[in-house]
Order: C-alpha cells, then structure tokens, then sequence
C-alpha cells in the first residue's frame, strides 16, 4: 500500500483519545485527533483535501455528538466510513436507525472499553473494505 | 440521547389499558355518579305519586263499596223491621178485632136475649159469664134500661153499686136509642179520672107492656145482619121493635192498651198506637195522649214540624181504611217505620192501629258495619302505612347504597389517580434510573478504557511509561471514586446509608478539612486563600452527633468544588471562605457556609444543582453535591447553594441540629 491511510479520532476524553490514536498510529495509520467535535468539523471543513478512510467517533461528547459530526462530515464526504465509539449498549442502534434509517455496511460499532489489539484488528477491516 | 424504552412498558400497558377501558365506558352511570343519583330522584318522586295515587284510589273504591255493602245490609235490616212491623200490626189489628167482635157478639146475645128483653134479672149471669169472656179487654158489661138508668152490670156483688144511677145523658146511651145502632164512643174521662171506651148496643125488643108482639125470631135476624149500621127496623110503624134499653161494654184505656202491649213480641222495640175514626187517640205510648184528638193544636204542636205534613198525611190515608206501611224520619239518623192496619169489626172500620218501629236495630246495625268498615279502613291504612314506610326505608337503603356506591367508585376513581400519577412518578423514577445507570456505566467505562489502553500501549512505548502510569495512576483513583460515589447513591436511595454517629465538636472537624486541603492546594500550586472563621465562642462551640466521616466527606467536597471554582479566578486571586456560626432563628442549628469568588452558578444548573450528575465539570463524578445534600438531610439538617449578592462567586450552606450537651456530658 503506497497510500497511507487516514483515520479521525474524536474523543472528548483526553486519555482516551491519545491511547487510540497512539494504537493506530503503531499499526502504521495517519490520525488526526480532536478532543473537540466542533474543532474536528471545522477543521476538517477548512481543509478540503482532507479525506478520511475511516472516522473513529465518540458518541457521547459535549456541544455535539458523535452522530451529529458524522451527518456533517457526511454532507462533504457522502462516502466516508464511520466508526461510532460507545459505553452504551444496543439502545444507540436504535437511536441511530432512526437518524440514518438507509444504513449501510460502512457504519459499525466499537465498545468501550476495548483492547487496543481488538481496535487496531476492527479498524483493519473497516478500512479494508 | 434517549434511552432505551423502559422494561416497564408492560406495566405501564397495563394501567394505561385500564385507564383506556374506563374512559371508554363513558355510559356507566357508575362512572357518572352525580347524574345517577338525579335521575334516580326523578324516578323515584314520579314511583311516589304514583303509589300515592293508586292507594287513594283504592282507599276511596274500598271506602265506596264498603258503604254501599254497608248499605245494602242495613237496607235488608230495615227489611226486617218492615215487614216484622207490617206482620205485627196485621197480626194485632186481627186479635184486636176478634176481640172486639167477642165482645159485639156477646153484647148482642144480650140484646137479643129474651131475659134482658124481658127485663129479668136472672139475666145476671149472662153478664158476668160475658164478662169473664172477654175480661181481658173489658171492664164490665152493663144494663141500662129504657130510661138510661143502670138495672145491672157484671160482677155486680164486686164493685160499689151503681145501680139505678142515671146513664141517659151519655152518648152510649142516647145514639143507640136514637139510631138503632151499635156505637162505639172516644175515650171518655169518667168521673173517677180513669178513661175509658164504650161500646153500646141497644135492645130492641117485644115491649113488655105489649107494644106490639112481633116475631121473635125477626128481631134477631134483623140483629143477625152483618151490616151493623144497617138500620135496624125503626120503631114506628113496625110496631114490633121497641126500644128497651141498652148494654154496654166498658173497655178502660188501659186495658186496651195492656191488651195490645202483650200482643206486642217483646223482641223488638215496637210501640202501639190506636186512633178511633175522628182522630181520638184511643192509646198511645205516651199516655198523657189518651183521649186527645190527634188533629188537634195540642197533639198536633208536639209533632215535629219538619215530618208534621208527612205524618198527617199518613194517619189521614190510614184513616180511609187502608193498610200501609211506611217511613219517617224525626231527625237526622232517628227513622221510624209505621205500619197502619184498620181495626175492621162486622165490616166495620172502627179503630185504626199503628205499630211503630224505630230502625234502632239497622241504626245499630249501621254503627256496627261503619265501626266495622272504620276498623277495615285503618287496619288498611296502617298496612299501607307499614308498606309505604318499608318502601321508604328500601328507597333510603337505595339511596345509602347508591351513596355507597358512589363514594367507593370516588374512592376508587382517587385510587386509580393516586395509582396513575404513582405510576408516572415510577416512570419517571424508571427513566432517571435508568439513565443513572447509563451515565454511571458510562462514567465508568471511561476511566476504565483508559487504564486497559495504557496498559496495552505500555510494553510498545517503553519511553512514555512514567506518563502512562500515571495516567493509569490518575483513572484508577478516579474509577475508585466513581464506584465509590455510586455505591453511596445505591445506599442513599435504598435508605441504607448507615451512619455511624458520635458526639464531636463540629469546629474541630472543620478546621482540620481545611487543613487538609490547604496543604492540597498549595501541592496543586492554586492560587488560592483558604480561610476559615468560626463565630462560636469558645464556650458555646456546638457540639453535634454525626457520622464524622460523613461530615468531613459533605466539607471536603463542597471545599474542594469551591477551591476549583475559585482557582479560575485570575483577577483578584481566588478566596475561599468557610463560615461556621449560630442560626439565630433556630438556636438549635449550626450554620456551616463555604464561600467562594469563582464564576458562580450558570442559572439552568442552578435547579439541577443537587440531582445526579448535573454537572461534571472538571472530571468530577458529577454525584458530590447529590451524595452531600443527602448526607446533610439523613443528619436533620438542610443544604442549599445561590450565587452570591455581589455577582462574585456563589455560597454553599448546610445546617446540622445541635446538641446541649457538651461532649462527655449526658
């Protein structure tokens, strides 16, 4: 693989999100990472080479949540994969089969907390396809 | 977000299907209580009248058959007395004429006898065997002769001696001489007061003196004719029949009267009367009317004027020889009937009778049916009475029970509230647990992420291993907080927070909170001043019996809040200031309040200040202020926080009860 692949890590914990990003970076990937979703989307706004082979997504932050960054995130790139990070359980698939009720294969789940193999493993898929 | 719909759908289904069936059934008069029972009323006053009516009626219908059937039997009781009246004065009038015709017979068996015609005395035997005869009805028989003077009578050696005394200016004399023909006098008033009735017959015979010697046997063929007021053959030119004297019958008053008393059936209260042809009363009950003529002002002013036309016409139709039968009324409720049969002697009407009968008997008869039927009547309206009260009192068990019914389904209608606002209160208790339990696991799961990532990442990033294990440091501290904090909301809201209580002074504790964390502060390197001021005396310093770790908990962490509140201050320099001093409202309180001159509290925080993760600024488990608010209400104090008056900053304040007691005092 020439092209390196690019990943954007947004996760209102600090912590977490340096692990992470940290994780993916060891498995060769480019990761942005915000801690701020709105900093995320306006910086991914700003800069429109900006093109992400996958989004790694908390859904539980503060101002907006992660389904709302990836609705706006989704308007400029309709193609992009999305990867939602939850401490919940089933109850956000529902939530999120009503905001995106034609779901598609590139939108799948992570459960906190995980191992940093088990992400790194997931990721490899979801980029993959 | 949203959570999950809540596992207590079913339970919620269940209650909102019943509230749904119950609307549903709006009809039910169950349901509509206040409309039931005022229909109810409308049925019942309409069920009322009803009753009301139709007993009347049948009251009247009974009353109006019970007269006419009362009626009815007196009617047939004055029947009986009718026709018993009727049999009587026939009957009566019968014996009374036979007696009297006796008493003719024998009269003319005297006249024509040849002794009496021949003037001998041996004829004294006839008199008193006549006498004896008809001794009932007569006083005595006697012999006048041609001149009116007395030649015998009966019984003669009994009484006192009339004989010779001169009769002739009788009447009984006089109109047989005259008129060859029996008579029959009115009650004459004798000279010894009694009254008496006569009856003459004359004797007409062969003169003794040889007036002419007819045949004997004429003569008494001639007094054989049955038409007593048939003339006999005068005395003139049939020179045979003279006339020599005259016998009479005296019949007193009373013994007429006796006579027709003991013809009279004793049974019934019937009374006599007696009048001869001009209207003299020959006998009557009253006998001060013997010998009044009944048409006369004296008899006739004691008639009542209301009957005295009526009564008058009945005596007038009875003297004309009928028989007759009939009824008057002297005053109200006092009727009479009167039965009138002629006295017929020989074909002759002589006298006429009356049998009077009041309808005392009906008249008892009557009171006996009105008692009767009076007593049918109440017994009557006493068992309506009875049933109307009995209807009265079911209406009113109606009415109770109705009332019942409607109180049980208010009451029931306040319970299915009760139940229904219970219900949304466990909703709404449901979804806050509910979504507790999600930001408490959420909570968790993060620090928790953290520690597993770093150790992960640890062995690859050999060089970054004094930072990763702080930071595992750092989220393994605050996990243990967390699980901490949840465990006391557990314990809160399960009313299982034990505290473990002593008696200690609450200044003592304070300052070494604050202590505690100035040395705390001054490692964090704040920019913070910490100062503590306690405005009991000495003396006075309360004293209070709580769970020491507790409290400390409660002031460290509003102490801690407030500091972080403070730091962020860049201005004047952050002041944290903790107050400990008497509530002077309520001398038995302490008032305990931390002061700082941070940003204060955002107004929409404000009202969810102590709820469950309200705020988690500053990666604070969010359930402090719920945990201590709790914490002061278990120990009977109160806890509230508001911004402070000069804009800078807010004030944190609990209250805690004191104790009189000193420490080692009981």
């Amino acid at each position: 693989m020439s092209e390196e692949k690019k990943i954007l890590v947004v996760d209102d914990e600090p912590d977490n999100a340096s692990i992470f990003t940290m994780g993916l970076e060891d498995d060769g990937y480019k990761v942005d990472t915000f801690t701020d979703p709105l900093s995320a989307l306006s910086a991914f706004k700003e800069d429109k080479r900006r093109k992400y082979d996958l989004l790694i997504l908390d859904i539980k932050m503060p101002d907006m949540n992660g389904f709302e960054l990836y609705e706006q995130i989704k308007k400029i790139d309709n193609k992009v994969k999305v990867c939602f990070l939850t401490a919940y359980g089933e109850g956000y698939t529902e939530e999120f089969k009503r905001m995106f009720p034609s779901s598609s294969l590139d939108i799948s789940f992570i459960r906190k907390p995980i191992r940093v193999d088990d992400l790194v493993k997931k990721v490899k898929e979801m980029v993959m396809t | 977000m949203h959570g999950v719909e809540s596992k207590s759908i079913k339970r919620q289904g269940d209650l909102e299907f019943l509230l749904w069936r119950k609307n549903k059934q709006k009809g039910n008069p169950l349901g509509n209580p206040i409309g039931g029972l005022f229909h109810g009323n409308k049925r019942v006053i309409v069920v009322i009248i009803l009753v009301i009516v139709v007993v009347s009626i049948s009251l009247i219908l009974l009353y109006q058959y019970s007269n006419s059937i009362s009626g009815e039997i007196v009617n047939l009781a004055i029947d009986d007395i009718e026709s018993n009246v009727k049999i009587q004065s026939h009957v009566i009038s019968r014996s009374l004429a036979n007696s009297v015709s006796a008493i003719i017979s024998n009269l003319r068996v005297f006249a024509n006898a040849p002794s009496i015609q021949n003037g001998s005395l041996s004829s004294q035997t006839l008199f008193d065997a006549a006498q004896e005869s008809t001794k009932g009805l007569t006083e005595g028989y006697y012999w006048l002769d041609r001149d009116g003077k007395v030649i015998t009578y009966s019984q003669v050696n009994e009484f006192p001696d009339y004989r010779g005394a001169d009769l002739s200016s009788r009447d009984y004399f006089k109109i047989p001489r005259d008129k060859n023909m029996p008579y029959f006098t009115s009650v004459i008033n004798s000279t010894d007061k009694v009254q008496r009735v006569y009856i003459s017959y004359p004797i007409i015979g062969n003169s003794v003196n040889g007036n002419g010697s007819g045949d004997n046997s004429g003569s008494s063929s001639v007094i054989e004719s049955n038409a007593t007021s048939a003339a006999l053959t005068n005395n003139d030119s049939n020179n045979n029949n003279v006339f020599e004297g005259v016998i009479v019958a005296a019949l007193r008053a009373t013994d007429i009267g006796k006579f027709l008393q003991s013809e009279l059936l004793k049974e019934f209260p019937n009374t006599a009367g007696l009048i001869d042809s001009n209207g003299i009363i020959l006998y009557s009950q009253n006998q001060s009317y013997i010998g009044k003529n009944y048409f006369g002002n004296e008899f006739q002013s004691v008639i009542p004027a209301a009957i005295r036309n009526d009564f008058n016409a009945i005596i007038e139709r009875s003297l004309e020889g009928n028989t007759g039968l009939e009824d008057f009324t002297i005053e109200q409720g006092n009727t009479s009937t009167v039965a009138y049969n002629p006295v017929v002697v020989n074909g002759d009407h002589i006298w006429t009778l009356y049998i009077v009968s009041p309808h005392q008997l009906a008249e008892n008869v009557y009171g006996l049916i009105n008692k009767e039927s009076v007593l049918s009547i109440i017994i009557i309206a006493i068992i309506m009475a009875i049933a109307g009260a009995l209807f009265f009192i079911i209406m009113s068990w109606n009415r109770t029970l109705r009332g019942a019914v409607n109180t049980r389904t208010q009451e029931l209608k306040n319970t299915v509230n009760q139940l229904s606002q219970a219900n949304e209160q466990l909703k709404v208790h449901d979804k806050m647990q509910k979504e507790f339990i999600n930001v408490a696991s959420h909570e968790m799961k993060t620090p928790t992420q953290a520690i597993i990532g770093f150790s992960d990442l640890m062995q690859k990033h050999p060089a970054k291993r004094e930072e990763m294990l702080k930071a595992i440091s750092r989220n393994a501290i605050r996990l243990q907080r967390l699980t901490n904090d949840i465990l006391d909301v557990t314990r809160i809201e399960g009313q299982t927070l034990n505290l473990y209580k002593e008696k200690f002074k609450l200044s003592d504790l304070i300052a070494s909170v604050v202590e505690d964390q100035r040395s705390h502060v001054e490692k964090e390197n704040h920019n913070v001043k910490l100062l503590y001021n306690n405005k009991y005396d000495s003396e006075d310093s309360p004293i209070v019996d709580a769970d020491k770790d507790r409290i400390a908990q409660v002031i460290s962490n509003i102490l801690n809040n407030a500091i972080k509140f403070a730091s962020n201050q860049k201005d004047n320099g952050g002041t944290v200031s903790v107050t400990l001093e008497k509530n002077h409202s309520n001398r038995e309180e302490a008032i305990v309040s931390i002061r700082d001159n941070g940003e204060g509290i955002h107004q929409e925080i404000l009202p969810r200040l102590f709820t469950k993760f309200a705020t988690k600024s500053f990666a604070g488990t969010g359930l402090g202020l719920y945990i201590s608010k709790s914490i002061i209400e278990e120990h009977g104090g109160k806890m509230w926080a508001q911004n402070n008056s000069d804009g800078q900053g807010a004030t944190f304040t609990f209250t805690l009860p004191v104790t009189n007691n000193k420490k080692n005092e009981d």
